[in-house]
């Protein structure tokens, strides 16, 4: 039995349709990320899930039990905003016991369990010693770690977050990361998590579900989202720099499959043993190349694209290089190797054709992947 | 005077400038600042807010009077030179739209000051060429400011900046108000415009992936403070401080509290249960029995299942495994400590595994504890 089932869920405001017959499951103590663009119906799924948003149709089912018609005090799932509320006037301890001092739970918690259960979920979060503060005492990081301690100690079936670390500067958002992923899984919960980041959602996610105008377009663990992505939309969404698209031709070679690509006056050699290419032959596709899968040459190689080197940022650890290509076309390239020398000249882009992806000329789905990983 | 070098002239000097606010002026903003920017160099200034980074930029503008101190353009004093004279472009983070021109008239208004005619302006291939590349709105060129959203006015802003025959373009977070796909594909544009104009530039902002993606060299300051000065590769290779080390790279540099034993040849340093030896570089230099802070970036630790695969090793336990498409990322804990590595995609470990690790020793980093400054220069 599923922990949480959502079944056909559809909901329009007025005439638009902000989720469009919606349909997944949830294990027990599975975290499942909701990643999508801005106005993708993110936020409007999890607040259905919470009952905040009355069903336009379908049915939500929590532990096999339908759900769609209960209010959200009473679903048992708790919803985490992005803009947390702390009570102000309340220590940090004051503020994660609120939700247990509710007139309902007395009955279920005397302050000495109170107590014992501020202890156990503070001390995970890290901020035992942050006790007697009061918020505005703490800094972002720990204002995060109290608010999520407060929705956590209710220990609810489903735990809802909408853009938990959005807001946080990027090295806080990056620890944060983690630290949510870690106390996730150490407390067994089972996460729905929306996030517009792709790494937020790969990292957290034991399954995305890709969203895109209130339809689901991919439910899948990280690897398949990242390697065996279902359509153009994913593949782009996923990846930073985003994956590089050429519009080819299929041919069938000797042994082997060429995509021509005619603008760039080159044709990508690469071997598949699909049977199913075969439909695909002498028609227009598009080829996609993940700027981690091209390197850098003055020389002609096989399976390269002529251009201009036309800027060079460094990141970290690596460079991301703009190449200019045919009629204007830029393509980014993420590099070991600082090619700044290059800068205005003359290059070959070398595509690691082992590992390409094609996609649908017509609509964009996926008809072949290259190697995994 | 700061040592000149024969790749190309310096284009603006800052030399002990101060400037201070509040009617006391007790509150001392930029301190003692010296630093230079070659010709047709893109300079990055980087810091958290209220660093003083604004502040420079505006002193160099002279938006802002300087309290001490003397700036050079090229050879000439130009400390008490009106702002209107010094020939600048200007970007600012609140854009500065003129509200009763149109968006176009905005943009071109640096043309019409130097008496540019309707036909001079019709012949401008670089406008064009700009209002192409930062994606302006065609259909948005007759309306005014107030119909722009943040990114757009802050897009027209650059615009108008860039437009302009300066000398020298001094930016202050002018992508800040884009989303974040439209400002990493308007920083490359920025990247490629540099390339093309050949003009010094100096940009502030705050965010470290920016500044070292844009920048052929980066100022970084703290409390009104220069930090250090350099490309980005010796920013990252080489940091003066922990705050240095500590504010650029993602995911940022490991930190661990160390310290040193009483020991013969060999130095051993431990935190906690573990043991690690030293590079050659660090051995019979360090004190014994004393506390060090151990800097070690991400890359540069290496993991593994098998104990055998390195000369030296580190028990460690993974605390957090994450898949992030092109790369995986664990969080390990080592004792008390937390340590972060990327490791290649086809490579998984469990939560809770346990795991060897080991510090590819020439490239530790070794903090003073007191002063937290970077003691690797020392040795």
């Amino acid at each position: 039995m599923y922990r949480l089932e959502v079944k056909n869920i559809s909901k329009n405001f007025g005439k638009t349709t902000a989720v469009r017959n919606l349909s997944f499951d949830c294990k027990e103590g599975e975290t499942i990320t909701l990643l999508g663009p801005t106005g993708a119906g993110k936020t409007t799924t999890l607040r259905c899930l919470a009952g905040l948003e009355e069903l336009t149709s379908g049915n939500i089912y929590l532990d096999g039990k339908n759900i769609s018609n209960i209010p959200p005090n009473h679903r048992k799932l708790a919803m985490f905003f992005e803009n947390y509320a702390l009570y102000p006037h309340m220590t940090v301890r004051e503020n994660i016991a609120y939700p247990l001092r509710a007139p309902g739970r007395r009955k279920e918690f005397n302050e000495e369990k109170i107590n014992k259960k501020i202890e156990e979920i503070t001390e995970l979060l890290q901020i035992s010693e942050l006790l007697d503060r009061k918020p505005t005492e703490l800094s972002g990081g720990q204002k995060q770690r109290t608010a999520l301690g407060r929705t956590l100690v209710r220990k609810p079936k489903v735990f809802l977050l909408d853009e938990p670390i959005a807001h946080l500067d990027a090295v806080l958002r990056h620890r944060m990361r983690g630290e949510m992923k870690s106390i996730f899984k150490k407390l067994k919960c089972t996460v729905i998590y929306v996030t517009h980041d792709y790494r937020e959602a790969l990292s957290i996610g034991d399954r995305i579900l890709i969203i895109k105008k209130g339809e689901l377009v991919q439910l899948g663990n990280a690897e398949d989202i990242w390697s065996r992505m279902n359509n153009i939309f994913v593949a782009k969404l996923a990846g930073d720099p985003p994956i590089n698209i050429f519009k080819g031709i299929l041919h069938r070679g000797e042994g082997n499959f060429e995509v021509e690509l005619k603008k760039q006056k080159t044709n990508i050699v690469f071997e598949s043993k699909k049977e199913n290419l075969k439909e695909w032959e002498e028609k227009e596709i598009f080829l996609g190349v993940r700027p981690n899968n091209m390197t850098i040459s003055t020389i002609k190689k096989p399976n390269s694209i002529n251009g201009t080197l036309s800027a060079v940022e460094a990141m970290s650890s690596s460079y991301e290089i703009t190449v200019s290509i045919s009629e204007g076309k830029m393509i980014k390239i993420k590099s070991k190797i600082n090619f700044k020398d290059l800068l205005n000249k003359q290059i070959w882009v070398n595509i690691d054709s082992e590992r390409i992806h094609l996609f649908n000329y017509q609509n964009g789905e996926s008809i072949y992947h290259g190697r995994i990983l | 005077m700061q040592k000149t070098d024969k790749k190309s002239k310096i284009k603006v000097r800052l030399e002990n400038v101060n400037k201070y606010y509040g009617e006391k002026r007790d509150i001392h903003a930029v301190k003692d600042l010296s630093f230079y920017c070659r010709d047709k160099e893109f300079v990055a200034i980087l810091g958290p807010s209220g660093c003083g980074k604004s502040s420079t930029l505006r002193m160099l503008a002279g938006l802002e009077e300087i309290n001490s101190g003397t700036i050079y353009f090229g050879d000439k004093d130009v400390t008490n030179m009106h702002a209107s004279k010094r020939n600048i472009g200007l970007a600012f983070e609140n854009y500065a739209l003129y509200p009763h021109l149109s968006v176009y008239e905005n943009i071109i208004f640096p043309l019409r000051v130097k008496g540019a005619t309707d036909e001079d302006i019709k012949n401008n291939k670089r406008l064009d060429e700009l209002i192409e590349l930062f994606k302006i709105d065609k259909s948005t060129l007759n309306s005014y400011p107030k119909a722009l959203s943040g990114g757009q006015a802050q897009l027209t802003s650059l615009v108008r900046c860039l437009i302009r025959e300066a000398d020298i373009y001094l930016l202050d977070e002018p992508l800040s108000h884009l989303d974040e796909e439209m400002r990493v594909t308007m920083r490359t544009t920025l990247k490629i415009m540099h390339n093309k104009m050949k003009k010094t530039f100096i940009y502030v902002t705050h965010d470290q992936l920016e500044a070292f993606a844009l920048a052929d060299r980066i100022i970084i300051m703290n409390f009104g403070v220069l930090q250090q000065a350099g490309s980005p590769s010796d920013i990252y290779a080489k940091p003066v401080n922990k705050f240095v080390a500590s504010f650029i790279g993602e995911p940022p540099m490991n930190f661990l509290n160390i310290h040193t034993e009483k020991s013969d040849s060999n130095l051993f340093i431990h935190g906690g249960n573990y043991k690690l030896s030293l590079s050659d570089r660090f051995k019979n230099k360090l004190e014994p029995d004393t506390k060090y802070i151990l800097g070690i970036r991400p890359e540069r630790i290496h993991v593994s299942f098998n104990k055998n695969d390195f000369s030296e090793s580190v028990m460690a336990k993974v605390d957090v495994f994450e898949n992030l498409g092109e790369i995986n990322q664990i969080t390990m804990k080592l004792g008390e400590e937390i340590i972060i590595t990327e490791i290649e995609p086809n490579i998984k470990f469990n939560q809770d595994a346990e795991v060897y690790i080991h510090f590819d020793a020439d490239h530790m980093h070794l903090f003073d504890v007191k002063t937290l400054e970077c003691l690797d220069n020392k040795f």
